[in-house]
């Protein structure tokens, strides 16, 4: 599978259509209805922003604390606060990173009650600008990387256990970048810090879930092409 | 061509320019072969993710669970006047009934209701008493939380015109965490009662005569001796976040970041810097980046990071964005 697809950045442009009786909401990008919420000039413009990322934003946030119904706890508790914040979004800013903001730093919140947060130096971390090339030098080694040997349900289980097991700052990077298809700009916005933090978080995220799959010690056997 | 960027393209990370250079780099004739071996193994790499990669599906409804949600958590609990459909009966007075012409007694059966009464109120204050004085200690914490509370309000406002929370300096004799409340009182009119940022009961509310003092009184009492008596005092009773420095010593930007973990403000830290003296038997508030407030006794208080001290153990700001220290009044980042 090709992974390079020209996603589409930005909020979305077409809506869901709101239920129930209320203004029109068609055609509204996510600004201008989060705009109609604080001039409380249609009611239905704050249930069809709920609406639009209820499935997207959900994913993310289940996938991030790895429980259900955690997840939809921090899914109302994120739509709470942009409901409480309205006012304080700024014109001239997009809606996605500010909600993905939130909903990241609610499910910290909820993880930390939860004491499922683990606390990892990034002193420990790999990988980073010196370190340029060890992706490809740790793989260039093997001819094929440890998944092709696994049972596909096995398979997905361990990368969501390494996944989980990333330092917090590593994990929101690749779930932003990777999962929700964030590009690096948006996903720095987001987390609050700079682009080439990203790049580097991400990286070392990759060069730390490698590491787990070669420690594995599972056979490596030869490369299968995408799609054979 | 970084590897960071090759890993970019492959999600799709990069911005338009960014990826059209990488393109261009894999077409090179003489760079081109070796980038696209790393792009194939970079590939290689991120295969596993796929998975896992499948969107997670809500319980059906979850959108319609939430609105509901956040209408019930912002909408005032009213009980609505719903109209009758039946007709008012005129109304008559009442024929009296047989019991109440037996309640209506002798005088000495109500000399004796008295006596009754009397002395059920003569008990009840007896039991009551205890309370009452509870009830002054929970009052005066009530009004320590509210205050706090108003403190959040007028700390959003602040946030809201500026994109961040008041920030000290980094260095200099204003570089002091008690400088919010100049900020926020006299600057700029956020917070109309200089009593606010007192503590019910506290030594300086007991002196009737405090006020947040302006910046240029703190500017002019530099070099004085009034500066370090200022410096202890324009906070109040309450301490501020330190915010924290970068990797080069930079203090950053106290930025709003709606973290509910993240502490704002907190009842000062006395002289020890283990807990505060705000109030009796321990208790302390704690004002977050979200906005609301919390009770802590003062053995949960550095449960998950110390309140007062950063993670090396100092009064000074924060080591990394999610060390938070809460500094006295005149405790320097």
């Amino acid at each position: 599978m090709d992974l390079h697809d020209s996603r589409s950045g930005g909020g979305h442009s077409v809506p869901a259509p709101a239920s129930g009786a209320g203004g029109v909401v068609g055609g509204l990008s996510d600004e201008e209805l989060l705009r109609r919420c604080r001039r409380n000039e249609d009611a239905a413009a704050f249930e069809s922003l709920v609406q639009r990322y209820e499935q997207e934003l959900f994913s993310y946030l289940r996938r991030y604390l790895g429980n259900a119904e955690m997840a939809e706890d921090v899914f109302q508790a994120t739509f709470l606060q942009v409901h409480l914040k309205r006012e304080q979004f700024e014109e001239g800013r997009r809606f996605r990173p500010w909600l993905y903001t939130i909903a990241t730093n609610q499910a910290i919140d909820a993880q930390r009650r939860n004491r499922r947060h683990r606390m990892v130096s990034l002193d420990n971390r790999t990988g980073g600008e010196d370190d340029v090339g060890t992706l490809v030098e740790m793989l260039a080694g093997n001819g094929q990387t440890a998944d092709e040997q696994m049972e596909v349900e096995e398979a997905r289980n361990w990368v969501r256990s390494a996944v989980d097991d990333l330092p917090e700052s590593l994990k929101s990077a690749l779930m932003l970048v990777y999962h929700q298809g964030m590009k690096y700009r948006e996903a720095a916005d987001v987390l609050g810090i700079p682009v080439g933090t990203v790049k580097s978080r991400l990286h070392s995220a990759l060069l730390k879930l490698n590491e787990s799959w070669q420690r594995s010690g599972r056979a490596v056997p030869e490369a299968m092409e995408d799609g054979a | 061509m970084r590897e960071d960027e090759l890993v970019g393209y492959c999600l799709g990370a990069l911005e338009e320019g960014e990826s059209q250079q990488v393109e261009l780099a894999l077409a090179d004739p003489v760079r081109g072969p070796d980038l696209r071996r790393n792009l194939e193994l970079i590939r290689k790499a991120l295969r596993p993710l796929d998975r896992d990669r499948g969107p997670m599906a809500p319980r059906a409804g979850l959108a319609k669970r939430t609105v509901a949600f956040v209408a019930s958590q912002t909408t005032p609990a009213t009980v609505p006047m719903r109209p009758t459909s039946r007709p008012a009966a005129p109304t008559r007075p009442a024929a009296p009934s047989r019991e109440d012409a037996e309640w209506q007694g002798t005088s000495g059966r109500q000399w004796l209701d008295r006596m009754i009464i009397a002395a059920s109120a003569l008990a009840a204050c007896v039991l009551v008493a205890p309370l009452l004085l509870e009830s002054i200690t929970d009052a005066r914490a009530r009004r320590a939380q509210r205050n706090l509370q108003s403190l959040a309000g007028s700390l959003q406002g602040y946030a809201g015109a500026h994109r961040q929370y008041p920030s000290p300096p980094g260095e200099g004799p204003l570089s002091r965490a008690g400088l919010y409340a100049p900020t926020l009182v006299s600057e700029h009119r956020l917070v109309a009662d200089d009593g606010t940022v007192l503590s019910p009961d506290s030594e300086l509310s007991r002196r009737g005569n405090f006020r947040v003092p302006s910046m240029e009184e703190l500017r002019a009492a530099i070099g004085t001796p009034k500066y370090e008596e200022l410096m202890r005092s324009m906070g109040g009773d309450y301490g501020y976040t330190l915010g924290h420095r970068d990797t080069t010593g930079a203090l950053l930007p106290i930025l709003d970041q709606h973290r509910g973990h993240h502490p704002l403000m907190a009842d000062a830290p006395n002289e020890g810097g283990e807990r505060s003296d705000n109030h009796p038997e321990g208790v302390h508030f704690i004002l977050f980046e979200d906005g609301h407030v919390e009770r802590v006794q003062s053995d949960a208080l550095h449960r998950d990071d110390h309140l007062y001290r950063n993670h090396d153990g100092e009064f000074r700001a924060g080591k990394d964005a999610e060390d938070a220290v809460i500094g006295d009044s005149h405790h320097q980042p």
